[in-house]
């Protein structure tokens, strides 16, 4: 199928998106860097940076959540699908065999009348 | 006038858009050895230009527009008719033929007169590997196989041998066999297998059917459906059907092909194939009323029968449900 059950457990588990936290490697300055950044960013960025976050994670779960139902409705489509081709086989399998049937009470009506003709030839023949 | 000596030939080539394969065709056709082969063009309903390029360039050339597709058999039927010679080569459009194919191939059916179809060395268009040297057919799934398919050619396939089929790419049939036959198989629409199914059907009748080595052509097999497409395994699997069908005893088809289907169909995973043998089986159901009817007859006996193959059908498609 086209939306795979993992490709959406996937998805799921990553619909979440987190603020990452500040690290540096830099030796005895780096808790210092970490500590100015932070105090950077709660004054400067997070307030504009945190609602951003949580709109994208509003959409992405409505986005799994709306390709979940979509699966769901194709797994029942190609089940109903399925249920269909094969009421079709059944079908074309008693088509098949009317046919038949059909074109043998005609070949039988055939013979029966092509007797009925020289039967009437042979009176005809007597009559005269 | 043609030396008695020679039967007449007739060379139909059948053409559906082929305009590109045209030229290079009929030039190896009006260049043969052999005296006046009739060279006719069945146009089976193309949009290009090829009636009008044949008709320009290859005076010779009779034409003839079906004005639709009637498919291989239908289209080469068309052909048949048209023509009275003692010989009829039916050939694709993308073939070049060597200056003395025909002479090669109409030796070797003049032969014995028992010969009723030959086919010829078809080579790739490197004209080095072996294409085809005569065929046969796997049963009972009905596969059919080349003999030296893309071998290069090192004189194993230089020897006349009588084989099941030889390729309707380059077939010559002896017109009492085509008389006998009342043609070939429309019903295989628009192709494949219907080659095939005229050599089953000529030696069954008790005409040989042989591959003869030193009538050699190029095969450039480019004109046709690309292998592994839906529509080619559709058409494939169809025909494939059909000649079962008409070929296979119904215990045969019940009791040998459809226990080894199923085998093949569980080791099957490629989705377009499953999806095209379920039409195939679909459509064997709309073919067999009228080819069980036709071969064995109308009674309460082929009926039963009938029903049993149709319900072996129901369940070979529920398998790829």
């Amino acid at each position: 199928m086209l939306l795979n059950t993992h490709l959406l457990a996937e998805l799921k588990n990553r619909q979440e998106i987190h603020e990452r936290s500040f690290v540096s490697g830099a030796p005895i300055i780096g808790p210092l860097i970490v500590w100015i950044r932070t105090l950077w960013n709660n004054i400067a960025t997070r307030w504009y940076v945190l609602p951003l976050v949580q709109q994208q994670n509003e959409f992405n779960r409505q986005l799994v959540a709306t390709l979940e139902d979509i699966r769901e409705h194709l797994a029942a489509l190609e089940e109903n699908l399925a249920d269909l081709d094969s009421d079709q086989m059944d079908s074309a399998k008693d088509i098949a065999e009317t046919r038949y049937q059909l074109i043998r009470l005609r070949k039988d009506i055939q013979g029966i009348e092509a007797k009925q003709a020289d039967t009437d030839i042979d009176q005809d023949e007597v009559q005269c | 006038m043609n030396n008695r000596e020679s039967p007449t030939v007739s060379l139909i080539v059948l053409n559906w858009n082929g305009q590109e394969y045209l030229r290079a065709c009929m030039t190896s056709l009006s260049g043969l050895d052999y005296p006046e082969p009739e060279i006719v063009m069945v146009d089976n309903g193309s949009t290009d230009d090829s009636v009008s390029y044949v008709a320009e360039e290859f005076r010779t050339v009779s034409i003839i527009e079906t004005g639709r597709n009637l498919g291989y058999a239908g289209g080469m039927n068309v052909g048949i008719d048209h023509t009275n010679s003692d010989i009829v080569v039916l050939l694709n459009n993308d073939i070049i033929v060597e200056k003395d194919w025909l002479t090669e191939l109409v030796r070797c059916m003049e032969s014995d007169k028992r010969i009723g179809i030959a086919g010829c060395k078809i080579f790739f268009a490197d004209n080095k590997r072996l294409q085809h040297a005569g065929g046969y057919v796997s049963l009972p799934l009905g596969l059919p196989n080349h003999y030296g398919y893309g071998e290069e050619d090192s004189g194993d396939y230089d020897a006349m041998l009588d084989v099941q089929y030889v390729t309707g790419a380059a077939m010559a049939i002896r017109r009492p066999v085509l008389d006998q036959l009342n043609g070939m198989d429309a019903g295989f629409f628009p192709i494949y297998f219907e080659d095939v199914d005229i050599c089953f059907r000529a030696r069954e009748k008790g005409w040989r059917v042989v591959y003869a080595p030193e009538s050699r052509l190029v095969h450039l097999e480019s004109a046709t459906m690309v292998r592994d497409s839906y529509s080619y395994l559709l058409r494939f699997h169809q025909g494939r059907m059909r000649f079962l069908l008409k070929h296979l005893q119904a215990q045969e088809f019940l009791q040998e092909f459809v226990p080894a289907e199923i085998e093949r169909l569980s080791e099957l995973t490629q989705h377009r194939e499953r999806r095209a043998l379920k039409h195939a089986y679909k459509s064997a159901l709309g073919m067999l009323p009228m080819i069980y009817g036709d071969r064995i007859g109308y009674n309460q006996e082929t009926f039963a029968l009938l029903q049993q193959v149709a319900d072996a059908l129901v369940s070979l498609h529920a398998q790829l449900t």
